[in-house]
């Protein structure tokens, strides 16, 4: 009896993913295929122009660009959320400081992005602060490049890499730490060795919540990328809307969801062999 | 080896505005198996975690082979801990946790392999060497984490509470395995422990701690026929308490009245004066029990009747709880040294009388008027 509800309840599932999953990706897959039509569209006819339309030094440089914003994205992010989920954790206010980390979902992501401008823009907080404490004459631009990207992004992203960290870090036998302490280890061979390796479950969620999202993000660079420094979500933008050439939009998605499978296969090999290494080391 | 001596040098540690170690000064001997024996909440384990480095205390010194050890961190202390939930690295085999503090000193290979075996050797646990944590019972656990202390080769062995999560069979086995292997190793061990029967069969001295002081410090055999006070009498085994005020002393005796009692003599542990009000506790153990008056002849004997109350049937003895015709409620334990006896057996509701001789009993408190 239970089984039979259980599998009652995958239809559901199944349901959902079949309409908003499976469909849009073969629409995608097959249109990537197809030519374009003259206002947008498809016209159904076979055509490898799309493809080889991604072989452009363009499309290579955003293709490079895009992974290394998003790489250093993801190092950065989980670097800053692995401290920040511990120190919640192990805080008696651990409820208090939890909310701070939900709180900006409460804003529209648009609205904070833009309040970025706010602060970072010529004559934002942290520009009108350096020059009225001398350190510059003229404000320094400090959007519209890389950086700015890559710190925004860390911004939206770490909500999303602290909260599944904390969930395991919360539930880390603690003593554990003292005992590697107790045996000698100093304190960044008791995190290195043991914390770390107990809490990979968590690093690989963070990881996956953080790089995912990045690769494919096009808003963020769009308003605070400026011109030369575009992602492969932007060309995906530009292609259907402004091109209208959505079969070279859908190739370019293709691409992009190849790259995130192909990077997270990777990543999840190379901590599985962690694991397992760690498991016959004797 | 030799263990180390510990120095505990009047320290106090409060937690925010709780104190919870008022001014307690220690001197741990070289190889000495000391326990400290208190109920939850007295101090003992914050005293071991001060020991083992992971708090500071607030005020107060400590020394480890007289040398200042406070600014150390623990890592370079040189004393273990066991820990009362194990404390294994789940990640880790047997052999890795074992080897944990020896791969941190980047021993080589060959020189692991052998310490590691020879430590598991030790705890008997050769043939899980390739487990782990997981894998492995209770028992098992605490011996992993015991070797894992050892191998470390620690001048002091700090064990908190290390056997309160087994069931009593596996408990007692591993008690004595500790002895064992504090008789091999020699080392310093200060065991952390609630249970009072688990620190008086293995430890040389035992100091009981409640409200964060040491009320008593001394061997098992003082701690319980010469209780400090009336929490030790009353947390070191079972005890009867009686109180009452000095008639007369006479010789070596005091002869005192009490509510429930009437007159009862008692051997003079301490001085006392006419008047001054006592407290005294009698070992169930030392009492006897049976339904017909003993004869009377030694002046040196209380006795009183009563009714049993209750009967505990334990195997080696029977615990009685007989009320006296005042109210008072006496325990009584009665050996069975003897398969045959030609006693009528005691039952419930029973008419008895008991006695004691008055050298047995200890008095714990006395206050002069």
């Amino acid at each position: 009896m239970m089984k039979n509800y259980g599998q009652r309840y995958t239809y559901a599932m199944l349901f959902w993913l079949t309409v908003f999953f499976v469909f849009p990706f073969l629409i995608i897959l097959v249109g990537s295929f197809l030519k374009k039509g003259l206002y947008g569209g498809f016209e159904f006819e076979f055509s490898l122009a799309a493809y080889t339309s991604l072989f452009s030094g363009t499309m290579k440089k955003v293709t490079l660009n895009t992974l290394f914003v998003s790489v250093a994205t993801t190092v950065l992010t989980v670097a800053m959320a692995i401290p920040s989920a511990y120190y919640i954790a192990r805080s008696p206010h651990k409820e208090k400081l939890l909310f701070l980390v939900i709180i900006p979902f409460w804003t529209n992501f648009l609205i904070r992005i833009f309040a970025w401008i706010a602060i970072l823009g010529n004559n934002g907080l942290v520009n009108s602060f350096l020059i009225s404490l001398g350190v510059f004459n003229a404000p320094v631009q400090l959007l519209y490049n890389r950086w700015a990207i890559i710190l925004i992004m860390i911004y939206t992203s770490l909500p999303f890499a602290i909260l599944p960290l904390y969930a395991i870090i919360e539930k880390f036998d603690f003593s554990l730490l003292e005992a590697a302490r107790d045996l000698g280890a100093t304190k960044w061979q008791s995190v290195y060795k043991i914390l770390i390796p107990l809490i990979i479950p968590g690093i690989t969620t963070a990881v996956l919540f953080t790089f995912i999202p990045a690769f494919g993000n096009f808003a963020i660079p769009d308003i605070v990328g400026g011109n030369d420094i575009r992602m492969l979500g932007n060309i995906i933008n530009e292609k259907l809307k402004t091109a209208r050439n959505w079969p070279a939009a859908s190739s370019i998605s293709m691409v992009l969801t190849l790259i995130s499978v192909f990077m997270v296969l990777m990543f999840n090999r190379i901590t599985a062999s962690r694991d397992s290494q760690q498991k016959t080391e004797t | 080896m030799i263990g180390g001596t510990v120095n505990v040098k009047n320290i106090s540690k409060y937690f925010d505005s709780a104190r919870v170690l008022n001014d307690i000064s220690i001197e741990i001997k070289s190889g000495e198996f000391f326990s400290l024996l208190g109920p939850s909440g007295c101090g003992k384990t914050t005293l071991l975690r001060i020991i083992a480095g992971f708090e500071m205390p607030t005020s107060g010194d400590l020394l480890l082979d007289e040398e200042s050890v406070l600014s150390k961190p623990p890592n370079q202390r040189h004393v273990n801990t066991i820990f009362q939930n194990y404390a294994l690295f789940p990640h880790l085999s047997v052999f890795e946790n074992v080897a944990f503090s020896l791969r941190l000193k980047k021993l080589d290979k060959k020189t692991i392999q052998n310490k590691v075996e020879e430590y598991v050797g030790l705890v008997q646990l050769q043939d899980h060497i390739g487990k782990y944590p997981a894998q492995l019972s209770g028992g098992q656990k605490q011996r992993v984490s015991i070797a894992r202390a050892l191998i470390n080769e620690p001048r002091v062995l700090l064990l908190d509470e290390p056997l309160s999560a087994l069931d009593a069979k596996l408990r007692h086995e591993l008690l004595v395995e500790l002895d064992r292997i504090h008789d091999i190793i020699g080392i310093t061990f200060i065991y952390v422990t609630h249970d009072q029967e688990e620190a008086m069969s293995v430890s040389d001295r035992i100091a009981v701690m409640k409200d964060g002081v040491f009320l008593q410090i001394g061997t098992p055999f003082e701690i319980y026929e010469s209780p400090s006070d009336l929490f030790v009498a009353d947390f070191i085994g079972a005890s009867n308490t009686i109180q009452g005020k000095v008639v007369e002393i006479y010789e070596k005796y005091a002869r005192i009245n009490t509510p429930e009692l009437g007159e009862i003599l008692v051997d003079l542990d301490k001085p006392l004066k006419a008047k001054d009000h006592v407290v005294v506790t009698l070992r169930p153990e030392k009492m006897h029990i049976s339904k017909h008056c003993p004869s009377l002849d030694a002046p040196k004997v209380n006795c009183v009747s009563g009714t049993v109350e209750q009967m505990i049937y334990t195997g080696s003895h029977t615990r009685f709880v007989v009320k006296t015709d005042q109210g008072f409620e006496f325990k009584i334990f009665k050996q069975h040294a003897q398969y045959f006896t030609t006693e009528e057996p005691i039952t419930w509701e029973d008419r008895v009388y008991i006695w004691w001789n008055a050298d047995d009993s200890f008095i714990v408190e006395v206050k002069h008027p």
